[in-house]
């Protein structure tokens, strides 16, 4: 694995806190040492705050589909009915 | 298990290798009408119900993907409670008007639920041009299967190219970010 892989792989670790005690230490002294790599991984925990959002999205449209089948399902009429009574004015 | 999750702001997406798929129609059915008629009660509308509920159920599978351990109660009462939190973030409700039991009252929503305008205007700058990557990267942290198995549906040949490509499409990703030249103060909150 290349290098730029290797540390994008480490930032993951890192993250993670999975890295070993001693691998830990160096990439935390490089984090130090190297703005490019705090930089990074910055971007790798903005990535990450992307995907938790796009999953939740995913999720979502599933709801919304199960949803409109439940509330127009002949079948589900009784627990349409259950629902609806409750927000008649 | 990952240390890291949903719960945090900067949460890294929980790996899913063990998850068990969650029958979200059952649960719907046996969950919408306690959230629907405390919505009633508080003089929400039908569709309040549905948004509140829609978010606590993506809130409750995250966390029974995390902390099935620690969930004391049935699903439908811990909904009831998710619902009831979000009600008070939503609305900016007064807690004296909603009565929380000790199981509800011990709910966290997870810090980061509503995204800021900078996450969300990053996924709608990423689906246009890195698709294939957040489809990829989205499959390995949330796909429910086995690596090897996860690896031949995204067409690789072995968990090591599978995850390869999984670095590299984090760089891609990352660098697609960095090529929209937008500044490290873009990016505080």
């Amino acid at each position: 694995m290349r290098t730029s892989l290797s540390d994008i792989r480490s930032a993951e670790k890192h993250i993670l806190e999975t890295l070993e005690p001693a691998e830990s230490l160096v990439f935390q002294a490089r984090l130090i040492t190297e703005p490019a790599l705090r930089w990074n991984v910055y971007l790798l925990r903005k990535i990450y705050g992307v995907l938790t959002l796009r999953q939740r999205q995913t999720v979502k449209t599933e709801m919304e589909t199960i949803h409109k089948r439940l509330f127009t399902h002949p079948a589900k009429a009784d627990f349409q009915r259950q629902i609806l009574q409750l927000f008649k004015s | 298990m990952y240390k890291h999750g949903f719960m945090e702001a900067w949460a890294i997406p929980v790996a899913t290798l063990n998850r068990e798929a969650m029958d979200f129609e059952a649960l719907y059915e046996s969950a919408f009408p306690g959230v629907a008629r405390f919505v009633s009660k508080m003089n929400g509308s039908f569709d309040d119900a549905k948004d509140i509920f829609h978010d606590a159920l993506v809130i409750f599978h995250e966390k029974y993907a995390e902390e099935r351990d620690d969930i004391h109660t049935s699903p439908e009462a811990y909904v009831v409670g998710i619902a009831k939190h979000l009600w008070l973030k939503r609305f900016k409700t007064s807690g004296r008007n909603i009565s929380l039991d000790a199981m509800e009252a011990s709910i966290a929503i997870p810090e980061d639920y509503y995204p800021t305008v900078d996450t969300s205007t990053l996924l709608q700058m990423l689906e246009k041009t890195g698709k294939k990557c957040l489809d990829i990267l989205q499959a390995f942290y949330y796909e429910k299967m086995p690596l090897q198995a996860l690896a031949q549906k995204l067409g690789f040949g072995s968990v090591h190219s599978a995850t390869v490509q999984k670095y590299k499409c984090l760089e891609k990703v990352r660098d697609e970010v960095k090529n929209k030249s937008i500044s490290y103060e873009d990016f505080l909150e």
